[in-house]
């Protein structure tokens, strides 16, 4: 249990000891904060304190620059010249997941659904516990606090099985996304040298390279929890075989998504709910809203939430309508057809979010069909190889996400017989050490 | 079974595993490595690959080469080096500098250069290094492990071993990343996208392969050539290196009375006594090698040198045949090598520095000229 | 009006909200166990539920719903003390 902790504060440590410290500094901070919610009479006191510092904490980091420097232009516009000073920090590692945690940590308590942590160890193992650090996921602390408690004894099938999903994590992450990576760059650093369908491709493949990315990381990071004895939120479940924006973020970052429905949507929805249905567009706007802030402090993150909240609203909105539409279809029609729709969507919205500024967006959108330059098509300077492989491995995903029948790989590869089974791992360990990204390409000069 | 039992199962599948992983990746990479013949060992890196095919097209005339670090690509302008030793066999000489350069990679790179092609070479020169370890900032690299096979591995672990002068956590670092970038070269790490991408890079290096003027010859005044590597924003680094030796020339200072205090213990013999004698047969079978080619191999030490290249190149320095070396870091020989004026920063000479570089090796050549002349020197 | 009383009522209204005429809750009924039964139909439910027995539940108290016997449970509290 110590060993945990000290392993969490030195994998903190590695991006600098003053992130460390403001991590630390938060987690006591939320220690206490719990509980003194629970002995207070009136918890929404403490807790709107609690809240309101933990935002604060958020937005000093994440978002004072982005916001002042709004404010000092709006204000240069007008003539007035006020000059908010920009603040020059370093991000402590992973704050953003950390403090949708202590904030869910602290509802919890008001609501009654979670007894403040009087151990501070565990209080702090969980908060700081290393595999969630980098990027989620957004873990409850109701099902995780409970599992430090828990005497962890050596598991083979456990250790395998997390072996497993270490390995998978590594080959989504190596040979797909960032063979991707190199032609998504490419084409998004250089923007205005391309045009025409290009870009489609360029947020098609951005799509799977952030699913890969993303869901490989979070499959390492789960196979080491798995590996250490603890479970943990899945945090994918097959995005692409969605078949609404609302299923989508019921199967893509589901601890977020969750975080959000329980936190934002569901408080809000109800408290409106005597607009009705529009009590819940609103609702689900507002966390739409919320969620593109979270992800980043720009305006192409508020507008690609916006986006999204508006599609999850004409859904609310033509539910009644979509499902006497569908009725007239074969089910499998029916369900094929949301498919692509929700596909398609995801794409464009994607697409959106990668884009590095406003007006990049708009010169993406009105040169998609701009085809005055159809030698400079596929004349990247990015390798087929790359492309090649890339192409593959986003098959791969769509296979095994379209396809409905597709067995639990883990549990398949555990049950094959032995010389099977390593030939298997053989090759797949060969095939990311070959095919993946992992030398730099960058060799940086020391002097002599 | 127990708990014990099975967690020492595991450990041990996992090792098994990983043998099994490493042999059939050396495999995979052997049979197909093999087949990509005209993949040319020059591949890793922009300026290694654009240096030898220069030096490719002016093999029929170059018959002098320099082989170094970046204090010999930034040091030696083969200009001024011509023109000052016209009065004995007209030199052609070509600077075949590359940063970060050194031993043991160096060693590979002569065998490449030298050894395996036909050339018309009859000097060598060839900056002494100490062994080098990959830093930690480029390992994994491609750069970093293109090199390696049994060969050298074997070479560059005894030499380290061997050495009396590299402390113990020195060695340990460096057979560790050595260690580690031989096993990535082995099991072919990355290495498809190696084999694929050097096509698309060979077209976009052929391209500017065109822009080099007819009369370069290796030498590059600035941090980075802006023609032939990526790197745009040489002109502005030198202003910056200028910049901040002209701020503080503390380190540059360093580093002259450290070569005085180096020779001065040298001429004591001090020191002397701890020859690598595996770097140093290396260096002797090198020699012989290349004089059975029709090189004559001349080994430098070049100016601006650390306490660990002193420690451990003066005395292989001195274990070599007068005639085969020579030594333009002596800072109270030449204390203009270590002037302010010379410099683009704290290791680098700039242009005129190359000129004065030049010049004081032209003088020591020849000298070795006037000895092979008189017959003093039956080689 | 006793607690299987209000728990009848409530099903007449659950069948309704969620379009299916064969749904027998009971206390334990939670989200998980009826297909129809998602966010948006949950705040329906909830309205509709408020207007039968002319109540207003506090947000804390409908966050608070675990299952079916939750809900009634307050509304037994909230009707009684009327």
């Amino acid at each position: 249990m110590f060993l945990l902790l000290l392993a969490s504060v030195i994998f903190y440590s590695f991006s600098g000891w003053q992130g460390l410290l403001i991590l630390v500094a938060i987690t006591g901070f939320n220690f206490y904060s719990g509980i003194l919610i629970d002995k207070a009479t009136n918890k929404n006191l403490p807790l709107t304190f609690a809240v309101v510092v933990n935002v604060l904490v958020l937005f000093i980091f994440k978002f004072y620059n982005f916001f002042f420097s709004e404010v000092n232009s709006l204000f240069s516009l007008l003539d007035i010249t006020v000059n908010f000073p920009m603040l020059n920090l370093i991000m402590p590692v992973g704050i953003s997941y950390f403090i949708l945690q202590a904030i869910g940590y602290n509802v919890d308590i008001q609501r009654e659904m979670q007894s403040p942590e009087k151990n501070f160890l565990v209080f702090a193992n969980y908060f700081l516990f290393f595999p969630k650090a980098l990027q989620g996921p957004v873990d409850r602390p109701r099902l995780l606090m409970p599992q430090f408690y828990e005497k962890k004894e050596f598991d083979y099938a456990r250790i395998t099985t997390g072996l497993r999903l270490i390995a998978w994590g590594l080959f989504k992450k190596l040979v797909i996304a960032d063979r991707l990576g190199f032609f998504v760059t490419e084409i998004y650093g250089n923007l205005h040298e391309y045009s025409g369908p290009i870009f489609l491709l360029a947020g098609f493949f951005y799509t799977f390279q952030l699913y890969a990315d993303f869901s490989g990381y979070m499959d390492m990071a789960l196979g080491v929890a798995t590996i250490l004895g603890f479970s943990m939120f899945r945090n994918f479940n097959k995005p692409f075989a969605a078949t609404s924006v609302t299923d989508f973020w019921k199967r893509w970052h589901i601890s977020l998504s969750t975080w959000l429905y329980e936190y934002v949507f569901n408080p809000v929805s109800l408290y409106k709910r005597n607009w009705g249905i529009w009590g819940m567009v609103f609702a689900v706007f507002i966390t739409f809203l919320l969620s593109g802030l979270w992800h980043g402090a720009s305006w192409i993150f508020i507008f690609w939430g916006m986006l999204n909240g508006i599609a999850l609203g004409y859904e609310i909105v033509t539910a009644k309508w979509r499902k006497s539409i569908f009725k007239k279809f074969s089910k499998a029609t029916a369900r094929n057809l949301s498919i692509a729709v929700t596909f398609i969507f995801t794409i464009l919205s994607f697409t959106f979010a990668r884009a590095n500024t406003p007006a990049d967006v708009v010169y993406i959108f009105t040169n998609v069909f701009n085809f005055s330059n159809p030698s400079g098509w596929l004349n990247t300077g990015v390798s087929n190889f790359d492309l090649i492989l890339g192409s593959l491995g986003v098959l791969l995903i769509l296979i095994l996400h379209w396809w409905q029948k597709v067995p639990d790989m883990n549990l398949a590869i555990a049950e094959l017989p032995v010389l099977w089974r390593w030939s298997f791992y053989c090759l797949a360990i060969v095939f990311i050490l070959q095919f993946g990204v992992i030398s730099g390409s960058g060799f940086i000069y020391a002097q002599f | 079974m127990r708990n014990s039992d099975l967690m020492k199962q595991l450990l041990l599948k996992l090792l098994l595993l990983s043998i099994l992983v490493i042999i059939s990746a050396s495999a995979v990479k052997y049979i197909f490595y093999q087949q990509k013949e005209d993949l040319p060992w020059a591949f890793v890196s922009n300026q290694i690959y654009l240096k030898s095919k220069i030096y490719e097209k002016k093999q029929n005339s170059v018959n002098t080469i320099f082989i170094g670090s970046s204090v010999v690509r930034r040091g030696f302008n083969p200009e001024v080096f011509d023109s000052l030793t016209l009065n004995w066999r007209k030199p052609h000489s070509f600077n075949f500098g590359v940063n970060w350069m050194g031993t043991p990679e160096s060693l590979y790179m002569i065998d490449h250069i030298l050894l395996n092609n036909s050339s018309n070479l009859d000097y060598a020169f060839i900056e002494l290094s100490k062994l080098k370890y990959v830093d930690y900032a480029n390992l994994h690299t491609t750069r970093a492990t293109y090199w390696y096979n049994s060969e050298y591995m074997i070479f560059t672990v005894q030499a380290f071993l061997e050495s009396q002068t590299t402390k113990w956590f020195v060695k340990i670092a460096a057979l560790l990343t050595h260690a580690v970038s031989y096993l990535e070269n082995a099991i072919g790490l990355d290495h498809w996208h190696i084999v694929t991408d050097f096509e698309t890079r060979k077209s976009r290096l052929g391209d500017t392969l065109d822009f080099v003027p007819a009369n370069y010859l290796g030498f590059d005044a600035l941090a980075g050539n802006p023609e032939l590597d990526t790197e745009v924003n040489a002109e502005e680094n030198v202003q910056i290196g200028i910049k901040k030796l002209l701020n503080d020339s503390s380190g540059l200072h360093k580093r002259k009375l450290l070569s005085a205090a180096a020779f001065a213990d040298a001429e004591r013999n001090i020191g002397l006594d701890k020859v690598n004698q595996v770097y140093l047969e290396k260096l002797i079978s090198l020699k012989k090698e290349l004089l059975d080619r029709g090189i004559y191999p001349i080994f430098v030490l070049a100016p601006r040198a650390d306490k660990r290249q002193y420690e451990e190149v003066l005395p292989l320095f001195y274990a070599l045949p007068t005639q085969n070396r020579i030594n333009i870091a002596d800072s109270r020989k030449y204390p203009e090598l270590y002037s302010v004026q010379l410099s683009a920063d704290e290791t680098h000479l700039n242009k005129k520095g190359a000129a004065r570089f030049s010049e004081i090796l032209a003088n020591e050549y020849l000298k070795i000229m006037e000895l092979r002349k008189s017959g003093e020197i039956t080689q | 009006m006793s607690h299987i009383e209000i728990l009848d009522q409530i099903n007449a209204i659950f069948r309704r909200v969620f379009e299916n005429d064969s749904l027998q809750i009971q206390m334990e009924t939670s989200a998980d166990d009826v297909d129809e039964w998602d966010s948006l139909n949950h705040t329906v439910m909830i309205v509709e539920v408020e207007k039968h027995f002319n109540i207003k539940f506090k947000l804390k108290e409908v966050l608070s719903f675990q299952n079916v016997g939750d809900m009634v449970n307050i509304i037994h509290s909230k009707v009684t003390s009327a």
